[in-house]
């Protein structure tokens, strides 16, 4: 009877950490749409209405889809309170927020060199920037989506039959 | 050591926001100075490499690296490149985008009011105009300061005293003589009722963000309840904008002195519009030589011509004018700067 419930726990762990990882392929491209929903916000505040960065920063953090709303909110409270520079409170609230999310390396880089970018320069020059992180992002997003086609479905299989093999090496 | 000489708390109004732009180590020096040495400061000199000045219109002082102040520049603590980085930084909500058309024109308006001027290289475009500028390299933070009654010497030459009809009134003094704080004061008196007994609708067009000191759309200095603000808005637009839609009896604006600015006015004041407005200059002959102003003078545009001085302290009232800039019997009582904020 152990026995059984031993080698049920065992399969269910490996289908549950196979099912994890292929949901993190599945969250990374939707994660990235929101990234780049908000950035366009961003981009009209300041096209449109010349906004200053931090009051941009509180409406795109009211508008944007989750979980990107949080990471906006969360630099435009470092930029306000604790007189960060953009650069250092995008980065900062970008690697607070990087464990919860399902985005790689890659895709964290592009928003911290966008950040360090933003602000710096005037109206034509900003727009150029926004238009070469939301093309970058873009690339990323694409790439995520072929890769959770076909890594998604993969890792949740093998999590599902490790998690069996598992189960007959030892039972 | 009285109170009033040595600062206890909070830094007197408008000094928080002023220290907001200032890096770390010189807010901590300015805000060991006694209160009375805060009030006087007008203006906040960065220039990289040199010492911090502090000053107003006839009395400068440099911060002292141990703290204090002193004449001795040799003492005085340098400012740096990040220094000055820091203020501009800051003091453009780190958005230079949102700013660019004053940085060409080589200042900033943050919030208060204040205005932040800089020097550095100029950008050139094809054209020859001033792109923006670069290497930013002096910061000059002017503190704006709300002064209640700043224009009660003024306040006489406002309206025709029969029929109450405000007049176009036009402020002419060189920089720091107080133009923009008496200009602001005239926006809540006429607002208030002060000036005719009746309550005026005002239309303040604040092209740089000085009369109102908005933030976020939200003057921070008091205007009075019947007033309208355009804020960052063009002032010949403005004033046109303002005609069309709002209804002002009186449209009040700070340094007239483009072409479209004297169309503007000559606009305003055949619509029967009133309109309060200033001038960079030294007398009412020398405003008249400058390009366009001779023919909003000959229109008779303006009705009263007030001349301010800084001989008596800021908003010393040196002479009126009528519309044919004959002289009018002007008696100059000094504002005090106590009690203000």
């Amino acid at each position: 009877m152990l026995k059984t419930v031993g080698a049920a726990l065992v399969w269910v762990s490996c289908s549950l950490m196979g099912w994890r990882i292929a949901s993190g392929y599945r969250q990374r491209p939707r994660q990235l749409q929101t990234l780049m929903q908000a950035l366009r916000l961003l981009r009209t505040e300041v096209d449109y209405g010349a906004t200053p960065l931090p009051q941009a920063l509180r409406q795109v953090a009211q508008r944007a889809p989750a979980p990107a709303d949080r990471l906006w909110a969360k630099a435009a409270e470092l930029l306000n309170e604790a007189d960060m520079e953009v650069a250092d409170a995008l980065h900062r609230a970008c690697s607070e927020f990087a464990p919860a999310w399902s985005l790689t390396a890659a895709d964290w880089e592009v928003v911290c060199e966008f950040g360090q970018t933003l602000g710096t320069s005037d109206l034509v020059h900003q727009m150029q920037q926004f238009d070469v992180a939301l093309a970058r992002l873009a690339n990323q997003e694409a790439e995520a989506r072929e890769a959770s086609r076909t890594q998604a479905r993969l890792w949740q299989y093998a999590g599902v039959l490790g998690g069996l093999l598992l189960v007959i090496l030892f039972y | 050591m009285s109170k009033r000489d040595r600062h206890e708390g909070l830094p007197p109004c408008p000094w928080p926001q002023v220290l907001r732009v200032c890096p770390p180590d010189v807010q901590r020096r300015l805000q060991q100075l006694p209160v009375a040495v805060l009030e006087r400061v007008e203006e906040l000199r960065f220039r990289t490499g040199q010492p911090l000045q502090l000053c107003s219109g006839t009395w400068d002082r440099f911060l002292h690296r141990d703290g204090g102040l002193t004449e001795r520049f040799e003492d005085a603590l340098l400012v740096t490149e990040e220094h000055v980085r820091r203020v501009v930084q800051v003091a453009t909500q780190a958005s230079l985008y949102a700013v660019e058309d004053e940085l060409r024109r080589g200042f900033v308006t943050m919030p208060g009011g204040h205005r932040v001027g800089v020097a550095g290289r100029a950008v050139l475009s094809e054209s020859g105009g001033i792109r923006s500028l670069r290497n930013i390299s002096s910061v000059n933070v002017r503190i704006a300061r709300e002064r209640m009654g700043a224009a009660a010497p003024v306040l006489p030459y406002t309206c025709d005293r029969e029929t109450g009809q405000p007049f176009s009134l036009l402020l002419i003094s060189p920089p720091q003589c107080g133009k923009t704080t008496i200009l602001r004061d005239l926006a809540r008196a006429w607002s208030e009722g002060e000036c005719s007994g009746q309550g005026r609708k005002v239309a303040v067009v604040d092209e740089r963000s000085e009369i109102a000191g908005c933030v976020d759309g939200v003057p921070q200095f008091r205007l009075g309840p019947r007033t309208d603000v355009l804020d960052a808005c063009p002032k010949a637009q403005g004033m046109l904008m303002a005609i069309r839609s709002l209804s002002p009896d009186v449209v009040i604006t700070d340094e007239i002195g483009r072409a479209e600015d004297r169309d503007a006015v000559l606009e305003a004041t055949h619509a029967g519009v009133s309109v309060v407005a200033t001038a960079h200059a030294r007398t009412l002959e020398e405003w008249r030589a400058r390009p366009y102003m001779e023919e909003l003078f000959r229109a008779r545009a303006f009705d009263r011509y007030v001349v301010l001085s800084r001989r008596r302290g800021p908003g010393t009232v040196e002479s009126v004018a009528d519309a044919e800039g004959r002289p009018l019997p002007s008696a100059s009582p000094r504002w005090r700067p106590e009690g203000s904020c």
